[in-house]
C-alpha cells in the first residue's frame, strides 16, 4: 500500500535542516581557516544556520499538525533516551540550536573570539551531524528500500554544504542593503565592489567542487537505489528530478564556468550571475529532498 | 512465555471470519469498500490495511485457465521479534511485550509516521483524524486473560493457531524441510506470526526481506556510510587543493603582468 506519510513540509524540514548544518560548517571553516579574510561570510553562515534550523522546527511541528489533538505532545520526543535514530536526531538538533544561537550572539555582539572559535568547532560537529541525520533518518527506514543506501546521507550533507554556502553568500548583499545599520561590515564589504565580487568568485569555485561531488553521489544513488529507474519513467518524480539536475546542479556549473571565463572580478554581470546561481542552487536543494522523500514512499 | 500464531495457508478457505471477528473485537467501523481493480486480486476486499482495518484477506489468483488456483493469505501485523517500528519510535509509544505482541500507547504517539516508513511489512497506518497510528495489537488484552486473539478464535479450519513461539518456529522449520514455503521464520530477523504455504509468500504480494534485524540493518548501513565518507572526504580535500594550486598559479601570472 502506498502511504504518503511525509509530504512537502517534511521535505522543507529536511532541506532547511541540511542547509542549517551546511551553513554553520561553512561559517565555522571561514572563521577558523579564513585568516580574518572571510569574517562576513562566517557571520552570514552562522546567522543563516540559526534562522534555518528554527524554521526547520516550525516545519516539523506544522507537519505533525497536532494543534487540535494535543499541542504539547511533540515534546514526547525528548523522553525516550536514544534507541530511535529520531530521538538521537532530536537531541542533536536541540544541541545544535543552542550552539548556533550562542555563536550567533558571540558574533553579533563581538564577543570573545577564542570562545567563539570553540563554539564553532563544537557546532561544526553538531551541524554536520544535523545534516547527516536528515539522510540517516531516511536510510534507516526499513520499509522504504529506495532510501536504503549509504550515499543518501552523504548526498544530503554535500547538498547541505552547497545550499548553506549559497544561502550565506546570497544573504550578504541582501542584509547589506536592508539592514546596514545592524550589519555595518556587511555593507562595507558589499560597497567594496571588487572585493565582494572576488569573494563571490571564490565562492563559485567551492560551489563547483561541491556540485561535482553531489553529481557523483547522485549517480551512485541512481546506480544502486532500489527502483531508481522510476525517477526517469514516473512523471510525478521525473519532472522535479530533472528540474533538480538542470536548475540545481548543471545551470550553476554553467554560471561558474562563465564566471571563470570572463574577467570575473571586474565584470558587471558577475554579481547578478552569482546571485542567480545561488537561488537556483537553493531551489535545487529543496527539489532534491522532495524527490527523494516522495520516491521512497512511492517506489516499492 | 512468548506466544506466536502459526498461519497455515494450506488450511485457509478464505471465509473471512477472521476479518469480521477482528472488526467486532476491536470495535473497528465498517467502511465502504470496493472490489480490487487488480485482476489478480479482485476478490481482495478491503484492499488494504487502514486505521479501521487491522487485518484483511488477500485473495490472489495464480496461473490461468486450467492451471488457475486461488490462494488466501491473511495480512496483519507480524509482530516481529525485533520490531523495526519499535526501533524507530522516538517516544517509546510502540513497545514489544515479552509475551509477543507489539503494542502502542496512543497517549505517547506524536504521529510522526516514522514507524510507518520503518515497518518491513507496511503495516502501521495513520489515523488522520486523531493523528496517531493504528495496527493489529495481537489482541494483547485477550492474551493477558489467557484467551486467543479474536481472529484465531474465529478460524473454523485451524489455519490460525496460537502456540508458543518456540513451537511455531519448530513447526515452520519442519515445513521448510518438507519443501514448503515459510514467511516470518527468517524475514526481518523473525516474527511472532509465521506463515506456512505451498507457494512462496512473495508471489502473494509479501515483500522480500533478508534475515537482518533492525540493528543489523543499521550497523551495515553505518559501516558503508563511514566507508563512503572516506571517498567524499578525499574528493573534498583534492578539490580544495586543486583550487588552491590554481589560485596560486593565477596570482603568479597576474603578478608577472
Amino acid at each position: 500500500m502506498e502511504q504518503l506519510t511525509w509530504g512537502v513540509l517534511l521535505a522543507a524540514y529536511l532541506f532547511v535542516g541540511g542547509l542549517a548544518g551546511g551553513a554553520f560548517i561553512i561559517g565555522a571553516l571561514a572563521d577558523l581557516f579564513g585568516r580574518g579574510k572571510w569574517k562576513v561570510l562566517s557571520k552570514s553562515g552562522v546567522y543563516v544556520s540559526l534562522v534555518s534550523i528554527i524554521l526547520g522546527l516550525v516545519f516539523l511541528v506544522l507537519d505533525l499538525g497536532r494543534f487540535e489533538v494535543d499541542p504539547l505532545s511533540p515534546l514526547n520526543a525528548y523522553i525516550n533516551f536514544p534507541t530511535s535514530i529520531m530521538s538521537v536526531g532530536t537531541w542533536i538538533v536541540t544541541a545544535f540550536i543552542v550552539v548556533s544561537l550562542v555563536t550567533a550572539i558571540l558574533w553579533f555582539f563581538k564577543g570573545n573570539s577564542s570562545l567563539r572559535k570553540l563554539f564553532e568547532v563544537v557546532g561544526f560537529v553538531l551541524g554536520g551531524s544535523t545534516a547527516a541525520y536528515t539522510g540517516i533518518l531516511l536510510s534507516f527506514a526499513r520499509g522504504r528500500p529506495f532510501w536504503t543506501t549509504p550515499y543518501l546521507p552523504w548526498t544530503f550533507i554535500i547538498s547541505g554544504a552547497l545550499t548553506g554556502l549559497a544561502m550565506a553568500l546570497f544573504l550578504i548583499p541582501i542584509i547589506a542593503v536592508f539592514m546596514p545599520r545592524f550589519f555595518e561590515d556587511f555593507k562595507e564589504l558589499v560597497d567594496k565592489r571588487e572585493e565582494f565580487a572576488g569573494m563571490l568568485s571564490d565562492g563559485q569555485r567551492y560551489i563547483v567542487i561541491l556540485i561535482v561531488i553531489e553529481l557523483a553521489l547522485v549517480a551512485l544513488e541512481l546506480g544502486t537505489g532500489h527502483g531508481a529507474a522510476s525517477l526517469f519513467s514516473m512523471g510525478s518524480l521525473s519532472f522535479p528530478f530533472f528540474a533538480y539536475l538542470i536548475l540545481g546542479l548543471i545551470a550553476p556549473l554553467g554560471i561558474a564556468y562563465y564566471s571563470e571565463k570572463v574577467e570575473s572580478v571586474r565584470n558587471s554581470l558577475m554579481i547578478p550571475a552569482s546571485l542567480t546561481s545561488f537561488v537556483l542552487i537553493l531551489i535545487g536543494g529543496f527539489l532534491l529532498r522532495y524527490v527523494i522523500l516522495m520516491a521512497g514512499q512511492i517506489i516499492h | 512465555m512468548a506466544k506466536a500464531v502459526l498461519l497455515d495457508l494450506r488450511r485457509c478457505i478464505g471465509c473471512r471470519a477472521c476479518q469480521v471477528a477482528c472488526k467486532r473485537w476491536n470495535d473497528r467501523e465498517a467502511t465502504a469498500t470496493q472490489l480490487n481493480t487488480d485482476p489478480k486480486l479482485e476478490w481482495t476486499n478491503p484492499r488494504e490495511l487502514s486505521p479501521q482495518t487491522y487485518t484483511y484477506m488477500r485473495f490472489t489468483k495464480l496461473g490461468t485457465g486450467d492451471s488457475l488456483k486461488w490462494r488466501f493469505a491473511k495480512v496483519q501485523c507480524n509482530h516481529c521479534i525485533d520490531p523495526g517500528c519499535v526501533n524507530a519510535c522516538p517516544t517509546t509509544a510502540l513497545i514489544k511485550s515479552p509475551d509477543g505482541p507489539v503494542t502502542y500507547r496512543k497517549e505517547l504517539c506524536i504521529g510522526c509516521g516514522y514507524c510507518i516508513n520503518s515497518c518491513p511489512f507496511d503495516v502501521p497506518t495513520f489515523d488522520e483524524e486523531n493523528k496517531v497510528i493504528e495496527k493489529c495489537t495481537f489482541c494483547s488484552e485477550r492474551l493477558r486473560e489467557g484467551m486467543e486473539p479474536a481472529c484465531v478464535k474465529a478460524c473454523p479450519t485451524d489455519a490460525l493457531r496460537l502456540m508458543s513461539l518456540e513451537e511455531a518456529r519448530a513447526r515452520a522449520a519442519q515445513a521448510e524441510v518438507q519443501g514448503l514455503h515459510t514467511y516470518g521464520l527468517h524475514e526481518a530477523g523473525g516474527t511472532s506470526w509465521i506463515y506456512i504455504s505451498d507457494v512462496p509468500l512473495t508471489e502473494l504480494g509479501f515483500p522480500k526481506h533478508t534475515a537482518k534485524t533492525p540493528a543489523g540493518h543499521q550497523t551495515d548501513l553505518m559501516a558503508k556510510f563511514v566507508g563512503t565518507g572516506v571517498f567524499v572526504g578525499a574528493a573534498l580535500v583534492a578539490g580544495v587543493k586543486l583550487y588552491a594550486q590554481r589560485r596560486e598559479a593565477v596570482a603568479r601570472t597576474e603578478g608577472g603582468e
